[in-house]
C-alpha cells in the first residue's frame, strides 16, 4: 500500500510540471477514470493514480509520505458518500484529508496541495476537469518546499 | 465453446438478462448472452439517476457489467439476434445470426442449451396522436434523462434543445402510451420517473417551475409515497390531475402552449418552455416477432402470458420470461423476476449442474459450506423458496410460528388474474409436507442465530404443544445451515374506522372473500355495494401505499357484479393504482357500470349508521362539487397491510428494519432480495406489500441467489482479507467498532479475530489500527 518513493529530476521553475498522485477508489472513481480513458479525453500527464480498495483505506501516513518522497501535491478520488461500497469509507477518507490539511498548516506547508472529491461512476469529463484543477492550482504553488 | 446442455441462453443485455447471467454462472452454470445491440447495459445504463434513492445506476452496477463480460462461463455475443430455437426443454438447439457492426450478416452460429431466459425488455415509440413530438422542445422522457445525465451531451445541465437556453417552467404529460385504446395496459414506472425528473430539475434550479400533468398517482412501491411526498412538499413539484387537449406552439418563439381540463371539467391554457411526454413501456418488437415464431403465447398487448402461480415460465416448458416483456416494471422487480427466471431454468437442469460444478469464486476458504437452508415462515413465498432448494436437493429446514402452513394466502380467493388460490396452496403444502429434503417445524421460532453466509448455527424451540418431529413443547434443536431466508409475511390492518367492528355490515376484505365463495345468496339479495379504498394507507403514520388493495377491490367488485348483474358498486377510492397489467381490471369495471368517486384526503367519507342499523355514506364528490349520499347494504374497506413483529426478528438476525417496519434489503433498487449481510435473503411480504405473484417471484429469486452460496465447492471470501498480529495487538478494539462489515469478533481471550468469510477487504481497520497489527492478505 506504501507509495513508493518517486525518483525525479526537478525541471526550471518556469516549465515545472507538478506531479500529483491521485488515489483512487476500487468502485465509482476508477469507473470514472476507466470512462475517461476509453473516451481518450485529455487529462494532465502527470499525474499518478493508484487504485485503493477503498478510500478510506488511505491514511494519514500514506498522505504525508506521498507528500514527502516527491509528490507536489495529493488528490483523494472517493464515491459519492451515500454510495459507499462500505458506507462509511467516503465520510471518513474527508474527516481524515481535513485532519491532514491542519497538519500540513502547522508543517506550512499551502492546504490547497490536498484535495478530496467525491466521484460518480459516469464522471469522466468531471474526473479530467478535477485533475486539471488541482495540477493548476499546484502548478501556482511551485515545486513542494524540502 | 462449451457444447454440452449444462448452459443456459439469455436473450436480452440489458438489467435484467444481467442479473440472470450473475445467478446462473455464481451457481456453477454456463451462460450465453444474445445482446442485439453492441453493448450490454440496456436502458438502465442510460439513465441519470433511480427513484427512490436518486442513486446513480452506473455507480452501483458497474462492477456487475464489467464482471459479466470478463466471468469466464459467460458467453457475451453482441450485434447478435436469436433467429430460431427449435428442440424440447433441457435440449435446445437456437440459431443465433451475428451482424458486423455495419449491420451485415456475418455468421450462423448454432448453441446447444437446456434452458432459455427472455430478458428482451421494452421499447418506448411515441404513438401516432402524439404528433406535436417534432417541435424542437417535445422531448421524451428519455431524452429528458440524458440531458440531465452527467455523461450526456449536455454534461448534467439542463437546457431546452431549441435554443440551448435554461427553461423557466417545464410540463410532464403523463399517461402516453400506456391507458389508451391501444395499451390497455399501465407501463407502471411512468409516474415515478416523472416524479423523479421533475424533482431532480427542481433540486438544479430553484427558480424552475415544474408541472406534471396525470390522471392517477400511480406510486405505489416500496418508499415510492414517501418520494412522492417529499417531491410535492419539499421539491414544490405541482401536481395537475387533468386531461391535457392539446399541445400548440406559441408564435414567434420556441414555447409551448398546453390546453388541459381540469377535474371540475374547466379548460385552462399554460405556455411552458419544454415538455416532456412521460413515454410508455411497450414489448420490443423483435421480440414479439421472435416469441410468435417459437409459438410462445402472448396476451392482446403482446406481453408474454404467465400465470400469477408460476409468474416467469411461459407456455413453452423450458422457456423463461423476466423483466419488461412480461408485463411492465421497474428496475427492482425486474432484477427480483431475474433471479425467479435464473432460479426456475436451473431446476431444469439442476441434475446435470452436480455432474461437473463449475468454481467461479476466485478466493476461498478450506471450508464447505453447510449443504442446508433455513427458511423462516411458512407462507406462500416461504414454501416457494423451501420447494426451490429442496428440488436442487438441499435439506431445508422451514420454521412456522402458526399451527399449519399456508398463512395468509388460505384466506384469499382469487388472483387478479382469476386463478384459484386455495387450490395452490393446497398443492404447495402437500408437495412440502411429502418432500424428503424438508424438515416442518410448526408453533416454533428461531431462539438463537449465529455465524456467516455457509456456515449459520441456529437454535429452534418449539413454542406449544402441536408435535413436529417428535419434539415437545419447550424442547430446542441446534441445526446447522449455510443460508437463511426470511419470509415472514405481513398482516392486514385491524382497523376501527368506518364503523368497523361495531356495524356487521362493515365488512374486510378478507371477509368478502370468504362471503363470494361461501354466502352467495346475501350477496344475490344485497342493492348496493360501497367500496373503501386506502383505509389506514398513504395515511400521516403510515405513509405508504399497500398496493394490492385497489386490484383487489376491483376483482371483487366486478365478482359481486357478475353475481348480481342488479347490484349498484360504487368504488370510492384516492387514486386508482391499478397498475401493470391489471389496468384491465380497471377499463373492464367502467364497462360493467361500477361507480367511482375520488375522495381527498381531507375530505374522507363519513359512515353513519341509523337507527334501524342502515348504513349510510356521506362523500364529496369531486367531479360534481357537491356531497352525494349512497344508503349500502355492505361496505367493503381495503385496509392496509402492516408488518409484522419484524423488529424482533431483525435483532435476533442482525438485520436492519426500515421505518414502516418492512425489512430493509441492500439496496432498494439494485438488491431487492438480498440483505446487506452475506447469506440471508428476503421473500414475499416481508418486504413489501404485493401481490401473489411478484411474492413467488421474488421467493425463486431469493432460492436463486441461496443456491449461489450452497453451490459452491467452498466457501467464498473476498480478494484481500484482513488478518490481526495478536502479538502487536493491544485489544483497543477500534476495528471492532468502526468494522461495517460485522467480521471482527472479540474472542475469549478479549482479543479480536477477523472472520475471513464476512470481511470485505476494504482496509479500513487497516489504518485505523493505532498499533498497525492489521494487515491485508491475497
Amino acid at each position: 500500500m506504501n507509495p513508493e518513493p518517486v525518483n525525479r529530476i526537478y525541471p526550471m521553475a518556469d516549465n515545472f510540471e507538478p506531479l500529483i498522485l491521485v488515489f483512487c477508489c476500487k468502485y465509482c472513481p476508477s469507473c470514472s477514470v476507466d470512462l475517461a480513458r476509453s473516451a481518450k479525453l485529455q487529462y494532465p500527464h502527470s499525474i499518478k493514480i493508484i487504485k485503493v480498495s477503498c478510500i478510506g483505506a488511505v491514511g494519514t501516513i500514506h498522505i504525508l509520505k506521498a507528500l514527502e518522497n516527491g509528490a507536489d501535491g495529493v488528490c483523494l478520488m472517493g464515491c459519492l458518500e451515500e454510495n459507499c461500497e462500505y458506507s462509511t469509507g467516503s465520510l471518513r477518507a474527508r474527516k481524515r484529508v481535513q485532519y491532514v490539511k491542519k497538519l500540513l498548516g502547522k508543517l506550512s506547508i499551502e492546504q490547497e496541495r490536498l484535495e478530496m472529491y467525491n466521484l460518480a461512476a459516469a464522471e469522466a469529463h468531471r474526473f479530467c476537469e478535477l485533475v486539471r484543477e488541482i495540477t493548476e492550482t499546484v502548478r501556482t504553488l511551485g515545486p513542494i518546499p524540502r | 465453446m462449451f457444447s454440452t446442455v449444462r448452459s443456459i441462453l439469455v436473450v436480452g443485455g440489458g438489467i435484467a438478462g444481467i442479473q440472470a447471467c450473475l445467478d446462473l454462472t455464481d451457481s456453477g452454470c454456463f451462460v450465453y448472452l444474445i445482446e442485439k445491440s453492441a453493448f450490454i447495459g440496456g436502458k438502465t445504463a442510460q439513465l441519470d439517476k433511480t427513484y427512490p434513492v436518486n442513486d446513480c445506476p452506473f455507480c452501483i452496477r458497474h462492477n456487475e457489467y464489467i464482471e459479466c463480460i470478463s466471468r469466464a462461463n459467460i458467453e457475451v455475443l453482441t450485434l447478435s439476434e436469436v433467429k430460431n430455437i427449435k428442440g424440447d426443454s433441457g435440449n435446445f438447439h437456437a440459431t443465433i445470426i451475428q451482424h458486423t457492426s455495419s449491420g451485415e450478416e456475418e455468421k450462423t452460429i448454432t448453441l446447444n442449451v437446456g434452458s432459455v431466459i427472455l430478458a428482451t425488455g421494452f421499447d418506448s415509440e411515441v404513438p401516432s396522436y402524439c404528433e406535436y413530438i417534432k417541435f424542437p422542445n417535445v422531448i421524451t422522457s428519455m431524452e429528458f434523462e440524458r440531458i440531465m445525465s452527467l455523461d450526456g451531451p449536455c454534461g448534467g445541465h439542463l437546457i431546452r434543445p431549441s435554443d440551448r437556453k435554461k427553461p423557466r417552467n417545464i410540463a410532464w404529460l403523463q399517461c402516453i402510451g400506456s391507458r389508451d385504446i391501444k395499451h390497455d395496459y399501465c407501463s407502471t414506472v411512468c409516474c415515478m420517473y416523472a416524479v423523479k425528473q421533475a424533482s431532480l430539475a427542481r433540486r438544479q434550479n430553484r427558480m424552475l417551475n415544474t408541472s406534471i400533468f396525470f390522471m392517477d398517482m400511480r406510486v405505489c412501491g416500496k418508499d415510492h409515497e414517501r418520494y412522492y411526498n417529499r417531491a410535492k412538499d419539499e421539491d414544490e413539484v405541482r401536481f395537475v390531475r387533468s386531461g391535457v387537449n392539446s399541445v400548440i406552439p406559441v408564435d414567434g418563439t420556441d414555447d409551448l402552449l398546453i390546453r388541459y381540463a381540469d377535474e371540475q371539467g374547466k379548460i385552462s391554457e399554460e405556455i411552458y418552455d419544454m415538455v416532456v411526454l412521460s413515454l410508455g413501456l411497450e414489448p420490443s418488437g423483435d421480440a414479439v416477432k421472435l416469441a410468435r415464431g417459437l409459438g410462445i403465447s402472448l396476451d392482446k398487448n403482446n406481453f408474454v402470458e404467465t400465470g400469477s402461480f408460476t409468474p416467469v415460465n411461459t407456455s413453452i416448458p423450458g422457456i423463461y420470461v423476466c423483466g419488461a416483456f412480461n408485463a411492465p416494471k421497474d428496475i427492482s422487480e425486474s432484477i427480483t423476476e431475474a433471479g425467479a427466471a435464473a432460479c426456475a431454468s436451473l431446476l431444469n437442469i439442476a441434475e446435470l449442474r452436480y455432474t461437473a460444478p463449475l468454481d467461479v469464486s476466485v478466493a476461498k476458504t478450506g471450508q464447505k459450506p453447510v449443504a442446508a437452508g433455513l427458511v423462516v415462515g411458512g407462507g406462500v413465498s416461504g414454501m416457494v423458496s423451501t420447494l426451490c432448494l429442496a428440488d436442487q436437493g438441499y435439506n431445508v429446514f422451514l420454521i412456522e410460528k402458526t399451527d399449519k402452513l399456508g398463512g395468509h394466502a388460505l384466506k384469499l380467493r382469487k388472483t387478479f388474474k382469476g386463478e384459484d388460490v386455495k387450490s395452490y396452496v393446497k398443492e404447495l403444502v402437500a408437495r412440502v409436507e411429502n418432500h424428503d429434503f424438508i424438515d416442518i417445524y410448526l408453533n416454533s421460532e428461531v431462539r438463537d442465530t449465529d455465524g456467516y453466509a455457509g456456515n449459520f448455527k441456529s437454535t429452534i424451540s418449539i413454542l406449544s404443544s402441536g408435535l413436529s418431529l417428535g419434539l415437545s413443547s419447550g424442547k430446542t434443536k441446534d441445526i446447522r445451515h449455510g443460508v437463511t431466508i426470511i419470509s415472514t409475511g405481513a398482516n392486514p390492518l385491524k382497523t376501527d374506522e368506518y364503523l368497523y367492528g361495531k356495524n356487521p355490515r362493515v365488512l374486510s376484505w378478507f371477509r368478502l372473500d370468504k362471503m363470494l365463495s361461501e354466502e352467495p345468496d346475501v350477496i344475490k339479495k344485497a342493492n348496493v355495494w360501497v367500496f373503501i379504498l386506502c383505509v389506514g394507507s398513504r395515511e400521516p403514520e403510515r405513509p405508504y401505499c399497500s398496493k394490492i388493495c385497489c386490484s383487489n377491490a376491483l376483482r371483487n367488485a366486478l365478482e359481486l357484479k357478475n353475481t348480481n348483474p342488479d347490484m349498484e358498486v360504487y368504488v370510492l377510492y384516492r387514486d386508482m393504482r391499478t397498475y401493470g397489467l391489471t389496468e384491465n381490471l380497471y377499463t373492464e369495471a367502467r364497462e360493467q357500470g361500477i361507480v367511482f368517486v375520488r375522495y381527498n384526503h381531507n375530505n374522507r367519507p363519513v359512515v353513519e349508521e341509523d337507527r334501524d342499523g342502515g348504513l349510510q355514506v356521506q362523500i364529496l364528490d369531486n367531479l360534481l362539487g357537491e356531497h352525494i349520499i349512497i344508503q349500502p347494504d355492505f361496505i367493503t374497506l381495503q385496509t392496509a397491510i402492516v408488518p409484522g413483529n419484524n423488529e424482533n426478528l431483525g435483532r435476533l438476525f442482525k438485520l436492519p428494519v426500515d421505518q414502516d417496519g418492512f425489512f430493509k434489503e441492500a439496496h432498494k433498487k439494485f438488491k431487492p432480495v438480498e440483505f446487506s449481510a452475506k447469506g440471508i435473503y428476503l421473500a414475499g411480504l416481508a418486504h413489501y406489500p404485493k401481490p401473489v405473484d411478484e411474492a413467488i417471484s421474488q421467493a425463486q429469486a431469493a432460492a436463486a441467489k441461496a443456491v449461489t452460496v450452497l453451490s459452491k465447492e467452498h466457501i467464498a471470501t473476498s480478494n484481500e482479507v484482513a488478518s490481526i498480529d495478536l502479538k502487536l495487538c493491544v485489544a483497543c478494539l477500534t476495528c471492532a467498532r468502526i468494522c461495517t462489515s460485522g467480521a471482527v469478533i472479540i474472542n475469549g481471550m478479549g482479543k479480536p479475530y477477523v472472520e475471513p468469510a464476512k470481511c470485505r477487504g476494504c482496509g479500513i481497520c487497516v489504518v485505523e489500527c493505532p498499533v498497525e497489527a492489521i494487515s491485508l492478505e491475497p
